[in-house]
């Protein structure tokens, strides 16, 4: 439990070390700023860092001096991608975790948790979880997880086992991003800087191709694209209805399904073969053959995944006319 | 139309008869406060801070209040003239049910909208765009009438019963409710945990009350009637339309298969609702309609603004509806199907001798029906005459 960030008890645990920085210029704690170096390395090259626990000082004190380097790089997506690749190390470690060791972690984030037992259908829900403390760190907009699709009452939300470990996970990658955002400018020691030099090449090597030589038939996206778009090319964890709405608007206006893919490089739990059949599936390559279009306006704004239109989209009912009308307009201008 | 004497009477509300509770609102220290002067109607003061109800009350006796606010944010510093100088700390849950975004039937009785395009105009609930020119600035007139305010009493009832108490866990003690002073009520929480809520959660919540993005998908095979939120919801919606079920009788928009289909299979339809099942499912189109019809029934239909919005001001209690002259009023839970703002929301015992100034409509506003054209001088109960004063079609002539 000490090597998870967050608990109290891992802090305390460094306040007791009485470590700093400047520590890392003796060869003593090498083993530290190397362990620091494959965490972020790990994160960027595979999008999960793996635990290693033959010395928890090592494992502890690494997950800081990782932070530091990270505030000092100061790239949004390569922050993103290593808290969720620690979140993952940490949802991993939770589901081998028993109800009562998850219970305890849950109450140190002074979560408002009971074990239950109750069975609805023929699943069974082990703990409840307060509603607030469920809203307060929510799966990115996945149906599944709206509060509207769950037992409610009383206030409290009924969950699974593996629930309140995704959870966890979820608060997790908030708290580290912001952990690292929040780091002030400081100057690294000499040891330090060797490892940001290296880190900033890996990153550079690795960054997933830009969007360059992606055929654009003119049109502009509507604004719930951009940002899904955006998001993506942050690295960010796209939901299942996000990753459905991009990618059949995607292909609906013309993309080749490679560059698609290509896109998807970046998500952290990347999978080349799967993403590759999923995306020729809504293309109408597979199974059905049926094309799927983007979902309306209306289930986008069900999904909050509508940001709010500007003046084209009143004009509207699907993301995908945006498009078009926009390529139209352009032409004409054009003309 | 806002006469010296409609004046006077503001001004000796707030002077005699205001008189807010300590416990209407927490924590005014860290509040913002604003209001709309009386006289200048246009501008709003913003960014007050004061530390107690005495202060509030020396300054609103100083500067008589069209409309008074404060926020349901807590801040840090709440008089700084920027957000991020305020530093937000949390702020009330707040709920708000306003009988204007309701379609309520009366509303072609009493309600008018206008284009303020091409001039096109109608009754009841305007068009989201104008008919004839697809405009979408519609100027509309609105009126509450006794009916339309049962019809937001009763949603405040289930707002409370059903989804804050029962879903939402929170005590019936920590719920207040106000009368707007206009068409609905405010619904305030002061509870330490929803405080922190950010506007996702808010929305969550929202969207949990409104029924919006329920997955049908999820609810096949079919939840049992004794589940918890809006699973069981549906399940007691759907069983409620199999028992009301007839060849004749056609809930939402049913085919007449899917009719045939639901009493077919009635009996096990309504077994699996009871006693839970494994498998037993309902095709999706048809699954997909009578959700859509439970949720109509059974959601309520709340202001998403006013609930998302975590940096918003809200009517001050005990003030004065500028547009109304009726009070922002609590009301008691158990009282709150009798309540009628004419004599419960206002302070006044007096009669007016008013000159009517505007087209009213046919209306009955607490127990006066009103029937007028323009020109009438009438005496009307001070509650109403204030009213209609203040909604800009009367003239007071004197105070009796």
């Amino acid at each position: 439990m000490q090597n998870i960030p967050f608990v109290p008890k891992a802090q305390e645990y460094i306040a007791l070390k009485g470590f700093t920085l400047k520590d890392l210029d003796r060869e003593y704690f090498k083993p530290i700023l190397e362990r620091a170096y494959r965490r972020i390395r790990n994160a960027i090259i595979r999008g999960i860092v793996e635990e290693e626990i033959d010395d928890i000082d090592v494992e502890i004190l690494s997950y800081s001096v990782a932070i530091a380097i990270l505030a000092y790089i100061n790239d949004k997506r390569l922050s993103t991608r290593f808290a969720i690749a620690e979140a993952r190390r940490v949802g991993t470690e939770l589901k081998r975790e028993s109800d009562s060791k998850l219970l305890e972690i849950a109450k140190s984030l002074s979560w408002d948790v009971r074990k239950i037992e109750h069975i609805i259908g023929n699943e069974l829900y082990t703990f409840a979880i307060h509603f607030c403390d469920y809203l307060s760190a929510p799966p990115p907009n996945d149906p599944y997880w709206k509060l509207v699709n769950r037992p409610l009452v009383s206030g409290y939300v009924l969950i699974r086992k593996q629930e309140l470990a995704r959870l966890i996970e979820e608060y997790v990658r908030h708290y580290i991003y912001n952990k690292i955002i929040s780091v002030g400018k400081f100057n690294p020691p000499e040891a330090l800087i060797g490892v940001i030099k290296e880190i900033n090449k890996l990153w550079l090597k690795h960054q997933p191709r830009s969007e360059e030589g992606i055929s654009s038939k003119g049109g502009v996206f509507p604004p719930c694209m951009k940002i899904l778009m955006e998001n993506l090319k942050n690295g960010e964890n796209l939901s299942h209805m996000e990753r459905f709405a991009l990618t059949t608007f995607l292909i609906n206006i013309g993309y080749e399904i490679d560059d698609i893919i290509e896109l998807f490089k970046r998500v952290p739990d990347f999978n080349e073969k799967i993403t590759r059949y999923q995306v020729e599936h809504l293309a109408g390559l597979r199974g059905s053959k049926k094309r799927y279009l983007p979902p309306s306006c209306r289930t986008m704004k069900t999904f909050n995944l509508c940001p709010g239109g500007d003046e084209l989209c009143r004009k509207i009912r699907n993301p995908l006319s945006y498009y078009k009308l926009s390529s139209r307009r352009r032409m004409r201008n054009e003309k | 139309m806002r006469s010296e004497i409609v004046k006077s009477i503001f001004r000796e509300y707030y002077e005699k008869y205001f008189n807010p509770k300590e416990e209407d609102i927490g924590n005014i220290k860290l509040r913002e406060f604003a209001l709309v002067p009386f006289d200048s109607p246009d501008i709003m003061i913003r960014h007050l801070s004061f530390h107690t109800f005495k202060e509030i009350k020396q300054y609103v006796m100083k500067n008589t209040p069209l409309h008074l606010y404060y926020s349901t944010a807590y801040y840090k510093t709440p008089e700084a003239r920027n957000m991020d100088e305020k530093g937000w700390l949390g702020a009330d849950l707040v709920f708000d049910i306003d009988v204007d975004h309701i379609p309520t039937e009366c509303k072609k009785e009493h309600d008018t909208w206008r284009c303020l395009d091409c001039g096109t105009h109608g009754k009841g609930m305007p068009p989201e765009k104008c008919p004839r020119c697809g405009s979408a600035r519609i100027d509309r007139e609105v009126w509450v009438c006794n009916k339309c305010l049962r019809v937001a009493i009763d949603e405040t009832m289930r707002l409370i019963e059903e989804f804050i108490c029962d879903d939402l866990g929170i005590s019936r003690s920590d719920v207040k409710v106000y009368f707007s002073g206009h068409r609905g009520f405010h619904i305030h929480i002061e509870d330490e945990r929803t405080r922190k809520l950010d506007q996702d959660a808010r929305r969550e919540i929202v969207d949990y009350i409104k029924g919006i993005g329920i997955r049908v998908e999820l609810l096949n095979p079919l939840p049992k009637m004794n589940e918890y939120g809006w699973r069981g919801t549906i399940a007691q919606g759907i069983y409620e339309i199999l028992m009301t079920l007839r060849d004749d009788y056609r809930p939402s928009d049913l085919t007449q298969r899917e009719i045939e289909y639901l009493i077919n299979k009635r009996s096990m339809l309504v077994r699996a609702l009871e006693e839970g099942s494994i498998d037993v499912r309902i095709p999706k189109s048809l699954l997909t309609k009578l959700v859509k019809e439970v949720i109509s029934k059974k959601s309520v239909d709340i202001d998403e603004r006013v609930t998302t919005d975590t940096k918003r001001l809200i009517r001050f209690p005990e003030s004065l509806h500028g547009k109304t002259g009726l009070k922002v009023t609590e009301v008691n839970l158990s009282v709150l199907t009798d309540f009628d703002p004419f004599s419960d929301a206002s302070w006044l015992n007096s009669s007016i001798k008013l000159k009517v100034t505007g087209n009213i409509p046919k209306i009955k506003l607490g127990n006066v029906e009103l029937n007028t054209t323009p020109g009438d001088i009438i005496v009307l109960p001070a509650s109403v005459a204030l009213y209609i004063v203040m909604r800009g079609k009367g003239e007071v002539i004197e105070v009796l």
